[in-house]
């Protein structure tokens, strides 16, 4: 006989007992995927207040140098006067074109990251006919672009089966894969033509400008190609990779000169130096290049299709 | 006389020579990843020749089919599909089956009912290389497929079981209510009669013709698990020789039966059994499925569906004792060259178009679902496999709340279904079927199919991207 437990009280239910199905659809999370833990907030926030800081003490500064000089000018010449007036206004409409520019850029990053999340939240849960709105943005984003036409084309002929993850992978594969090889031309000529100039240029400091500006021209055009003209401001993360190509350029050169100094002294040493230089900065903005795609397409690269440097070698290897 | 003879010489060294060069040639484009051979396995009425006739005409005529995920096709890269015959098989009739959809009012492609192969050869644009500049832009690929009527795919299990196995098998399916009830007076004689007993050829033979009759009224049931698959599709170039299962055996002791004399029944079963095995089943299994790099396992998930619960628990034992009788793994190079394992399956749940699009996902759960079943761990964790919801020919237009469709009568309708679970159904969820049988739909009528016209379907290219695209 089964002996009384106190801790046990039976209810009086009929309903069939049923056990919570296992839990086993979680994901398992990588580091990586801990995106959003505050690692650094703290720091940030600081940094944050100081820039502002710094901001409004230059502003405080310019606003009372130009208060200065007005004043002066009044009491010199009342036409200087008002010379520097218009000059100062057509400064002040055109930072403001500058700010506007800036932030409306600003916005559409943000857009496209956002896009960017949904296409990938629609590729993971697999739903049906959830991505009607993202395809109404999309054409929105390319409304006023070339890339216009080719987005409708494939629209009008994408199948009317497709789930929300088919749609995405649709649109990759028959739309932004057509960007993609626009980008790795640009990507593989660019980098080549700043391989070459490293390898020719005896100078430190032309290595670092041509650097600086070859690879800014290039990050514009990928955001031309993906439908983004942010034309003078690049993304900061993009920005930081082109500081890091500029400085290796100058540390590399510098490197160089002093190994060819003490181990090469004859011309073959300095050219090899020279060529070994040029052929990793050019992989480096080729580097810089494929990061501004990932950065700018609005249907981030799968395992598959990820743009990898091999490819853009092939590019440039069959011309 | 001595002409005959030089000539019956001269015809062999021939055809040795021919055979000696096809299968060299075939080793070679082995060895160099351009010849892999793909098995279509799939129950009668699954759509093998259907798909098969679909996957040829969406490959030659690749411009037109708009195959946008398989990259070759989307990107104009196959210039040139022929249509070769299968050494020592009937070609596949493609040609048939394209003619048969065109008619009008159009038909589906006849199902198979004999052995027919071919070799698939596709002339593409090699990708720009070294290698492509050196051997030349274009390259040559070649699939190797056979058709077989889907009854004889579930003799395959037997080459696993003896006579006695197969009978202690065919006794527990006696016992399911639908299969009893199906046999009627043949369960009661086979359940006593004794195995000790000596019958004449004759009364051999009306037995096994009662069985057979059994056997196909369980395909007009939708049960999957039939065997003797030839008893329902008989090979007229073979000789079957008549047996059924005794359902007394579990009465009696194997060794006391092995003792029997020769001419007693289960002798005499055993030896027509094994006669079945050896001599039908064995060659069967060595020439078509030994070699298969690739498998596309067409399952009619809603036919098994719409049966309700019994056939489809039917559908499902069937499908795991059929994936039992293949071998699966990662080839190496030799083993690639000599016997290759099967290193990539595509489950695929046919005719999708039959409920709507937005319950397609629902469907491809239910089919991996399905898979975790039948399928062991040890094969799907060693190979690549993959679940897809995808249509060769696809026959209805998909309107949001419902589909429409031509009946076989040639009457347009509107077509609704329960909801498809994403998980093998509960008890609960069975109810919704039992009201639930889906019309035979009529082809579509496609003008300029036989000049290339595209074929509608749905996923095809996903199809031949999981089977085929990695190979250009």
């Amino acid at each position: 006989m089964t002996k009384h437990d106190p801790y046990f009280t039976p209810i009086d239910d009929d309903s069939t007992f049923t056990v919570p199905d296992t839990i086993s659809d979680v994901e398992v999370r990588t580091e990586e995927d801990y995106l959003y833990l505050p690692k650094e907030i703290e720091n940030r926030s600081k940094f944050k207040w100081l820039f502002f800081a710094v901001i409004g003490l230059i502003s405080s500064l310019i606003t009372w140098e130009v208060y200065t000089t007005l004043v002066e000018l009044f009491k010199f010449n009342v036409v200087f006067y008002m010379l520097f007036i218009v000059l100062i206004l057509l400064i002040s409409v055109l930072a403001s074109i500058e700010a506007y520019q800036f932030y409306k850029g600003q916005q559409k990053l943000k857009h496209i990251d956002k896009m960017r999340e949904q296409a990938d939240n629609f590729i993971r849960e697999r739903s049906h006919g959830k991505s009607t709105l993202f395809i109404i943005e999309l054409k929105q984003l390319y409304s006023e672009s070339p890339q216009g036409k080719l987005l409708q084309h494939v629209i009008s002929n994408q199948p009317d089966y497709l789930n929300d993850a088919e749609i995405i992978t649709y649109l990759s594969e028959n739309f932004f894969s057509h960007l993609d090889k626009e980008a790795q031309h640009i990507i593989s000529s660019e980098s080549i033509k700043i391989g070459t100039i490293i390898a020719l240029s005896p100078l430190a400091i032309v290595d670092t400008l041509v650097v600086l500006w070859r690879t800014m021209r290039m990050v514009n055009q990928i955001n031309g190609i993906y439908g983004l003209s942010l034309t003078r401001i690049a993304q900061w993360k993009v920005f930081i990779k082109i500081v890091k190509a500029t400085l290796l350029a100058a540390s590399s050169e510098v490197a160089i000169s002093g190994i060819v100094d003490k181990a090469a002294e004859g011309v073959a040493g300095a050219v090899t130096g020279s060529l070994a230089q040029g052929v990793g900065i050019g992989i480096y903005a080729t580097r810089v290049g494929i990061e501004s795609m990932k950065n700018i397409r609005p249907i981030a690269f799968t395992e598959e299709n990820l743009t990898k440097i091999n490819s853009i070698m092939n590019i440039f290897k069959n011309g | 006389m001595e002409t005959d003879f030089l000539s019956i010489i001269k015809s062999t060294i021939k055809d040795g020579t021919r055979d000696f060069i096809t299968n060299t040639n075939k080793l070679i484009d082995r060895a160099l990843d351009k010849h892999i051979c793909i098995g279509i396995p799939g129950f009668s009425g699954s759509g093998k020749s259907t798909f098969l006739t679909s996957l040829i005409h969406h490959l030659r005529y690749s411009n037109e089919s708009q195959l946008y995920g398989f990259i070759p096709a989307r990107d104009n890269k196959i210039l040139d599909v022929q249509i070769n015959p299968l050494p020592g098989c009937e070609l596949f009739d493609y040609e048939k089956g394209i003619e048969a959809l065109a008619s009008n009012p159009p038909q589906w492609p006849k199902p198979t009912s004999t052995l027919s192969g071919c070799i698939i050869e596709i002339s593409y644009k090699r990708k720009e290389s070294i290698s492509s500049k050196l051997f030349g832009d274009t390259s040559v690929f070649r699939i190797e497929i056979r058709d077989y009527p889907g009854e004889w795919l579930l003799d395959l299990p037997l080459l696993k079981q003896d006579y006695w196995s197969w009978c202690q098998d065919q006794i527990e399916l006696s016992q399911q209510t639908v299969r009893s009830n199906l046999m009627g007076d043949l369960l009661q004689r086979l359940q006593t009669i004794n195995p000790f007993t000596i019958l004449t050829d004759i009364e051999i033979t009306e037995l096994s013709e009662q069985f057979t009759h059994y056997l196909k009224q369980c395909k007009q049931q939708g049960l999957t698990l039939i065997q003797p698959g030839r008893f329902l599709l008989a090979d007229t170039s073979q000789t079957v020789l008549p047996f059924f299962p005794l359902l007394s055996l579990r009465q009696y002791n194997q060794k006391s039966l092995g003792d029997a004399d020769d001419n007693t029944l289960y002798k005499v079963m055993r030896k027509h059994y094994q006669y079945y095995v050896d001599e039908i089943v064995l060659p069967f299994r060595d020439e078509f499925f030994n070699k298969i790099d690739r498998q596309v396992v067409l399952i009619d998930v809603l036919k098994a569906l719409s049966g309700g619960k019994d056939n489809f628990d039917d559908m499902m034992v069937a499908l795991s004792r059929m994936m039992d009788s293949y071998h699966y793994g990662i080839n190496s190079f030799i083993n690639k060259l000599s016997s290759p394992d099967i290193e990539r399956i595509v489950f695929l749940a046919s005719k999708p178009d039959r409920v709507l699009s937005n319950q397609h996902e629902n469907l491809r759960s239910l089919v991996s679902n399905i898979i975790t079943r039948v399928c062991p761990q040890s094969v799907r964790n060693v190979i690549p496999i993959d679940t897809e919801v995808a249509c060769s020919v696809r026959c209805t237009a998909d309107n949001a709340l419902f589909l429409t469709g031509v009946s076989l009568d040639g009457k347009l309708g509107k077509l609704e279904h329960p909801l498809i679970p994403d998980k093998i159904p509960t008890d609960e969820q069975w109810k919704g079927f039992t009201e639930w049988q889906p019309t035979e739909l009529q082809a579509p009528l496609i003008s300029g199919l036989r000049q290339g016209a595209r074929l509608p379907s749905i996923r095809m290219d996903t199809v031949l991207k999981d089977l085929i695209g990695d190979k250009f």
